[in-house]
């Protein structure tokens, strides 16, 4: 079952909260909280309760990103089980929407979904097939799925060195309503020839070939389906019907009779409203889906019409990647108190914009029963949940049976020390210690309150002629990683701003932390915000926190009681365990690699107006290759990078068709 | 992300507040600019409240404002029309300034909202709703150069429309100087922070 594979045993006061939350889970506590501070291995805590419980687990994290490192994480930790990632393009793609009065309809784009939805495949066929399964989840796993039973009808995956009798999965082709033919190749078809099986999906531009020896599958890959060129090897490949909803006919055909019956009624209404425009819109395209579903028994958007497809009442929860689960499942809530709202918040948001689609006749009212789950909803279907933050919010607080903390590094680095000093000569105090710290060859963050302050401050160090840069929200993402990276390496000492918790900010170069205003009431100046600002010294052995302040605050004596409090207990642990404080330098390299996403993206940026010199095969062949870059981003869950591309194309391609006229 | 509204009657402060949460480093963007803006550039909505409200246009086929100002703050209907004209548009932009925002990974961000729709609810996350008496917002009103009858057909038409206080997550009172009102923004965004991200 789950192996955890890390050179690393537990230390500190994890190997307590491993037991405890472990204990916790198998004394039937439905909440627990662990409250683990940065660098505590919370993370590696949550790999080994789930490989000591056993169970499959799900993680959800607040975004696709976190998603995605969280993801990256547990596949180091368990290399032989399967950790699949689940997101949905809703995050970043323009979902269905109606915006009224201009007349938009925008239709889901699913240009570069197919990635995505490999990868959500591969996360529902692992768990219906094995144990060892953890899925790293964003809120898509609570919105509307195929029900579980249907999907495993009508799945097939296929794993590299898997024995596989021949004829068994030829009938399961069958099954899938692929058609056998050996001759004309074409989508929906698989062909035969000795021991390879081609195999042409609906949703794919490449076809699928599976190569046998005896009855082991020897290798996948995946081939143009005209020049028989190879794209690529792969280890594992699902194959499934073009959609998560392909029912079987005898549910089908009375699912149409219901939505026939349902638009009757609905288009009655609309005519007694007076809303003929809706009656009409409404009336063409839920026929065309109708025949769309009789002949090919899809249509796009079928998604909207699960409420007949499940068979499920109005009104009735939809099924979701939770039901996927066998029951003894254990759930792990990643930055619970970011988490937690917005698992709150998504029914209400989904509802505003079907209650539009409806409103304007472009889709059924049952349209609104492919939603996400209420919270009760998630509530009843997530037992064992496992808070996880270091600021668990009161929800958590609330429910919680057991808080379970963690403040123990096993790096044995120490919080920071923390002086207060009076904001008489504040600034030329500062300069003073940045000098120190920069003499040392090690970096500075400065925070202020306001914009005005950080600015002068940046004005007035830059002109003792100290390297400062200025950190503020109109900068760009790539800019602040440029920032970030200068900083790193040198190329700045010191970096000024008001919000340095945005950032997901890891510099253990840095060793002083001073904090402007500390007893000015404002926004991070309160307790927890305080604790996460005095953190931002914590990756460096010589970490010092300076508060200029003329009073203590309540949120100030508290932050600086519980940062002594915990650096009290680690130099204890320190002491006994004779532990020497080494921070874990990672190269800046980690950084320069994301830059260097920045970077491609500056040189695959096109200039529309330099199209017309490459032609028009130039053009074609640009597209292409940076549709291939798109994939290529996709596949490394760079969506945003991916999304941009996908936007460039579209450009590209609109530009094409203006310059076909002038060939 | 966390998206905080501002809304309240017209004079209340409600883009004195919104200043000073960017002068806190927080995103923000006022709707009613948003709308203003789209009814100055070219653009469909331009066009359909051109099309909508031919009387207001001048002679080179732009929306005059104040003439139009002048219309729907009589006309109840025509306010609603107008409002069903750009809203749609307005929360747009507001929805692709949401993305930006969390692109940089912001965690709260700040929209000045005038003219709140039923819709707003789903919109935002928090609404703080600000509050003064009738005297005071007209004297600012006033002081930015509006009539005082101006003052008194907008002031009723958008009571009339929707109790601001029925949506408020938090009702800020704005009578007194620009420092008590800093103060007052300071805390709750104090307050924001603790349910921030780490």
């Amino acid at each position: 079952m789950f192996e955890l594979n890390s050179e690393y045993e537990p230390s500190g006061d994890q190997p307590n909260a491993i037991n405890a939350l472990v204990e916790g889970v198998e004394n039937g506590l439905d909440y627990q909280t662990l409250l683990g501070i940065t660098g505590s291995g919370k993370s590696f805590t949550i790999a080994s309760v789930i490989a000591k419980l056993n169970r499959p687990a799900l993680i959800m994290a607040p975004n696709k990103s976190l998603a995605a490192q969280l993801a990256s994480e547990f596949r180091g930790y368990f290399p032989k089980n399967r950790v699949e990632y689940f997101v949905s393009y809703y995050d970043y793609y323009q979902p269905e929407a109606y915006i009224a009065q201009t007349d938009t309809f925008i239709e889901k784009d699913s240009s570069i979904n197919d990635e995505i939805d490999r990868l959500r495949h591969a996360a529902t066929s692992a768990l219906l097939s094995r144990r060892d399964t953890i899925i790293v989840a964003s809120v898509s796993a609570i919105y509307g799925l195929g029900s579980p039973e249907s999907y495993k009808r009508n799945m097939v995956f296929i794993d590299k060195g898997e024995i596989f009798d021949q004829r068994a999965l030829l009938t399961r082709l069958v099954e899938l309503q692929y058609e056998r033919n050996d001759i004309g190749f074409q989508r929906n078809k698989f062909r035969v020839r000795g021991d390879t099986i081609d195999i042409f999906p609906a949703y794919e531009e490449r076809v699928i070939r599976v190569e046998l020896f005896g009855d082991e599958v020897d290798r996948i890959s995946l081939i143009d389906p005209l020049t028989g060129e190879l794209f690529q090897e792969t280890d594992a490949v699902a194959i499934f019907p073009a959609s998560h909803y392909v029912v079987d006919p005898v549910i089908m055909a009375n699912a149409i009779a219901e939505i026939e019956n349902d638009l009757d009624d609905r288009l009655a209404i609309l005519k007694k409203e007076n809303k003929l425009v809706e009656e009409q819109r409404l009336r063409s395209r839920t026929e065309h889906d109708l025949e769309m579903l009789r002949e090919v028994g899809i249509c796009s958007g079928i998604e909207n019409y699960s409420r007949y497809l499940d068979r499920r009442k109005p009104g009735e929860a939809p099924y979701t990647l939770l039901d996927y689960f066998p029951e003894d499942f254990i759930t792990i809530l990643d930055e619970s108190h970011v988490t937690v709202p917005q698992l709150r918040g998504q029914h209400a948001g989904d509802l505003s914009r079907k209650n539009n689609l409806v409103d304007y006749g472009f889709r059924l009212p049952s349209a609104k029963d492919n939603r996400p789950l209420r919270f009760e909803e998630i509530e009843e279907r997530l037992p064992r949940i496992i808070f996880m933050s270091a600021t668990p919010g009161p929800y958590e607080r609330e429910v919680s049976k057991q808080v379970v903390e963690q403040i123990i590094r096993p790096t044995g680095l120490l919080d920071p020390n923390i002086e207060v000093r009076p904001t008489k000569e504040q600034i030329d105090n500062l300069m003073d210690e940045i000098k120190d710290s920069v003499d040392n060859g090690e970096r500075v963050l400065v925070t202020t309150l306001t914009k005005k302050m950080a600015e002068d401050l940046t004005e007035y160090l830059q002109d003792a002629s100290m390297k400062v840069r200025y950190l503020h929200s109109d900068i760009d993402t790539i800019e602040r990683i440029e920032i970030l990276r200068d900083l790193r390496l040198g190329e700045c000492d010191v970096v000024v701003g008001i919000n340095l918790l945005r950032e997901g900010l890891d510099l253990p170069e840095v060793s002083l932390v001073a904090i402007l205003d500390a007893d000015k009431e404002g926004f991070l100046r309160s307790q927890t915000s305080l604790i996460q600002t005095i953190g931002r010294a914590a990756r460096n052995v010589n970490g010092r926190v300076i508060m200029y302040a003329d009073k203590i605050t309540d949120s100030m004596k508290y932050a600086i009681s519980e940062t002594n409090r915990r650096r009290m207990l680690q130099i204890k642990y320190n002491e006994k365990n004779g532990i020497n404080p080494t921070p874990i330098v990672k190269a800046v390299s980690d950084i320069l690699d994301m830059l260097r996403g920045g970077e491609k993206r500056q040189v695959s940026r096109v200039d529309i107006s330099s199209l017309a010199e490459l032609g028009q095969d130039g053009v074609k062949r640009l597209i292409t290759s940076l549709e291939d870059e798109m994939h290529e981003a996709a596949k490394e869950l760079n969506f945003e990078e991916a999304a941009r591309l996908r936007d460039e194309v579209s450009t590209i391609r609109k530009e094409l068709k203006e310059m076909v006229g002038l060939f | 992300m966390h998206k905080v509204a501002v809304i309240g009657p017209i004079g209340s402060g409600k883009s004195e507040i919104v200043r000073i949460c960017a002068e806190m480093d927080f995103p923000t963007i006022s709707a009613d600019h948003i709308a203003k803006m789209l009814l100055q550039l070219p653009g469909i909505a331009h066009d359909d409240v051109a099309k909508a409200f031919p009387n207001t246009v001048d002679s080179m086929g732009k929306i005059d404002r104040r003439a139009l100002a002048q219309d729907v703050f009589r006309n109840q209907e025509h306010l609603r029309l107008l409002e069903s004209l750009i809203h749609p548009h307005v929360w747009q932009i507001v929805a692709s300034f949401f993305m930006e925002c969390e692109k940089k990974n912001e965690e709260f961000c700040f929209v000045e909202v005038s003219a709140p729709d039923d819709t707003i609810k789903t919109r935002f996350d928090e609404m703080w709703c600000v509050q003064a008496n009738v005297q005071l917002r007209k004297a600012r009103c006033v002081a930015r150069g509006m009539t005082e009858s101006d003052f008194e057909n907008r002031n009723l038409f958008q009571s009339e429309n929707i109790d601001f206080r029925d949506l408020a997550s938090r009702i800020i009172i704005n009578e007194g100087t620009h420092e008590q009102l800093q103060e007052t923004i300071k805390a709750y965004c104090a307050d924001l922070a603790e349910i921030r991200g780490s």
